[in-house]
């Protein structure tokens, strides 16, 4: 078996087992708590044969490990059981939503990512853009989320007015449902209108999640670049006469990005635990909002869906960082 | 004065040289010395409705009321008043909570670091697996479990937070363990708690103190998220969470009943940072804290 091959199983093993892992977390907190879920979903007043039945239905009435290996199977199969307040599949109600929240989290990476390597980079060559950018640096990283969403909902929508303050489009003006991406939708639909709509809708909370981790890919790149531009094949570049730019955005560049990568993926956790209460704060319809239904209405098969979602996307995310580190930094050796 | 005493004197006059250590610890001695004493010296009961005095603005403005400083909210409480008490419910949490992560995430640490073998491993997978989970979320999915309220709030932050102690820890106990003095000291035939507690933690400590510092705004900052969702005190309790939750459907007619809260978060989530990093350069220029 070729190296890459087996290193690419090895990857994939390790995702599998992460997933299991996580599911199992995800199982046994919604187990081992006191209190029979049950009990909590249905109201006063109802017969014991229906408490046996639901029991039944939902397999509370077999032994723990039979529970989970049941939970396992159904979701190898996405059946993620019925939702105790909507009285239907949870998998649907989670699809129906997940484009919006992957939408807003894709932005927030274009804007995040593209920001903070054009600031990292100034940082690294500028000593003037550095030092200003040191001393706010820590105020990027320091303030959560959520915080920077109310600030700016307050700035830019109540005082300014100049972008919406919730919702993912103007009220009236509708696309057809392609991909469920509205920025895609409205392309594909030929729609100007909607689209301008939706990216004013799309830039406040997307902003709002970006600061942080640009400040984290400026302040790590920097540091980086810094030690690599002081390198000998940069000086041997300087040597041959290649140009300044040349030397910044190619040469030196591409090695000081793998750290930056490294920490994208880390900081990709903390960006979808943030993107919950800023979808909350403008009114994004996404599964953040739905979590926040879910935990408010006590539907614990909603939450343990989207909780297992999440970590999902995490987990996959990590997976296709590591892959694309290996393969971009030719020091990686396969192991 | 002991060698010991003086190098410890010099290192404290030295640190308040840092304008991160010195700005942070003026905001965070206030925000300490607030937050234990607002009962005593706030103005007004944080709680009290007077809807003859809603909505009024700060002192200062035309309209104000000089005796409500910042102004009311809508059900005319007052909101400096609210704010300080705020302040005890914010260090609460964050002392609390920050001891409960501590404790469990160093000793986990120590254990993984110390001890090697399987119990590292384990935990390292666990710990791995952990933070698959986006710990806001796990946050919230604990409080929907556990129901709302301050202590639930503290045990969720201390749940989903002990990672970041024990990997920190971990390595640092990997780093200190191959050093000559715990060698001897293993040598000359010391207890492995002896070693553990009396040779590797004093070494670790500021380490611990970094971490426990920036957990504080970390918890701060949690504690305003919760309740401002709805998930953390009870709404009788005056938090800034639920005071910003409050302005935000006021926004248009009374933005300072958000401004102030919210201002005030961002200003001790923000000291705490300054402090925490503000120690870090002085001790470890390339200590790795920010996840």
């Amino acid at each position: 078996m070729p190296v890459t091959t087996y290193y690419l199983l090895k990857r994939v093993a390790q995702m599998a087992v992460a997933l299991l892992g996580a599911s199992f977390i995800s199982f046994t907190l919604f187990r081992i708590l006191p209190g029979d879920p049950v009990s909590l979903m249905v109201g006063p007043g109802v017969t014991e044969q229906y408490i046996a039945e639901l029991r039944a239905y939902y397999r509370l009435d077999q032994p723990l490990v039979l529970q989970y290996f049941y939970w396992l199977i159904d979701l190898l199969t996405l059946n993620l059981g019925k939702s105790f307040r909507y009285g239907v599949d949870v998998a649907p109600l989670i699809l129906e939503r997940l484009p919006a929240t992957l939408e807003l989290v894709f932005v927030t990476l274009v804007i995040g990512v593209s920001l903070g390597i054009s600031t990292g980079v100034a940082a690294a060559v500028k000593r003037r853009i550095d030092s200003i950018l040191q001393s706010i640096s820590l105020a990027g990283l320091a303030i959560p989320h959520f915080l920077w969403a109310l600030i700016l909902v307050v700035l830019f929508a109540a005082i300014l007015r100049v972008f919406p303050a919730s919702g993912r489009i103007d009220l009236g003006l509708e696309i057809p449902r392609v991909t469920g991406f509205y920025l895609v939708d409205s392309i594909l639909a030929g729609n100007a209108e909607a689209f301008i709509s939706s990216l004013q809708h799309i830039l406040l909370p997307s902003i709002s999640l970006a600061i942080g981790m640009m400040t984290l890919i400026q302040r790590t790149l920097r540091s980086s670049m810094i030690d690599v531009l002081n390198e000998d094949y940069i000086f041997t570049d300087r040597m041959k006469g290649h140009s300044e730019t040349y030397i910044v955005f190619v040469r030196a560049l591409k090695n000081a990005l793998m750290p930056v990568i490294t920490i994208t993926g880390v900081q990709f956790a903390f960006l979808m635990g943030g993107s919950t209460v800023v979808e909350k704060i403008f009114g994004w319809p996404g599964i953040g909002n739905l979590l926040f239904t879910a935990v408010q209405y006590r539907d614990y098969t909603l939450v343990q869906g989207i909780l297992m979602v999440y970590a999902l996307i995490v987990i996959v995310t990590n997976f296709i960082v590591d892959i694309l580190y290996t393969y971009i930094n030719p020091k990686v050796e396969f192991k | 004065m002991t060698v010991m005493e003086k190098t410890l004197k010099g290192s404290l006059l030295n640190s308040l040289r840092s304008k991160k250590i010195l700005v942070g610890l003026v905001i965070v001695t206030v925000f300490v010395f607030t937050g234990l004493t607002a009962p005593y010296i706030a103005p007004h009961d944080p709680n009290k409705q007077s809807l003859r005095d809603a909505n009024l603005p700060p002192a200062w403005v035309e309209g104000g009321n000089p005796s409500y400083l910042m102004g009311t909210d809508s059900l005319g409480r007052d909101i400096f008043s609210r704010l300080l008490h705020g302040a005890s419910v914010a260090l609460y949490v964050a002392a609390t909570a920050t001891f409960l992560t501590g404790v469990v995430g160093t000793i986990l640490g120590i254990a993984a670091g110390y001890i090697r073998g399987k119990i590292d491993e384990l935990l390292m997978r666990v710990v791995d697996i952990w933070m698959s989970f986006p710990p806001v979320i796990l946050a919230i999915a604990l409080i929907s479990l556990l129901g709302t309220g301050i202590n639930n709030v503290i045990l969720a932050i201390a749940v989903v937070d002990w990672t970041r102690f024990t990997r920190v820890v971990r390595s640092e106990v990997l780093a200190v363990r191959e050093k000559d003095f715990v060698a001897s000291a293993r040598a000359a035939g010391f207890s492995t708690n002896y070693i553990i507690w009396r040779e590797i933690f004093p070494n670790i400590l500021p380490t611990i103190i970094v971490l426990a510092t920036l957990e504080m705004g970390i918890a701060v900052s949690v504690e305003v998220l919760l309740s401002f969702v709805g998930l953390g005190v009870k709404p009788t309790t005056p938090s800034w969470g639920t005071m910003i939750s409050d302005g935000l459907s006021y926004l248009r007619t009374s933005p300072t009943m958000l401004m102030f809260p919210l201002l005030t978060t961002m200003v001790v989530v923000l000291s705490l940072n300054l402090l925490g990093d503000g120690i870090r350069e002085k001790i470890d220029p390339k200590l790795e804290v920010f996840r």
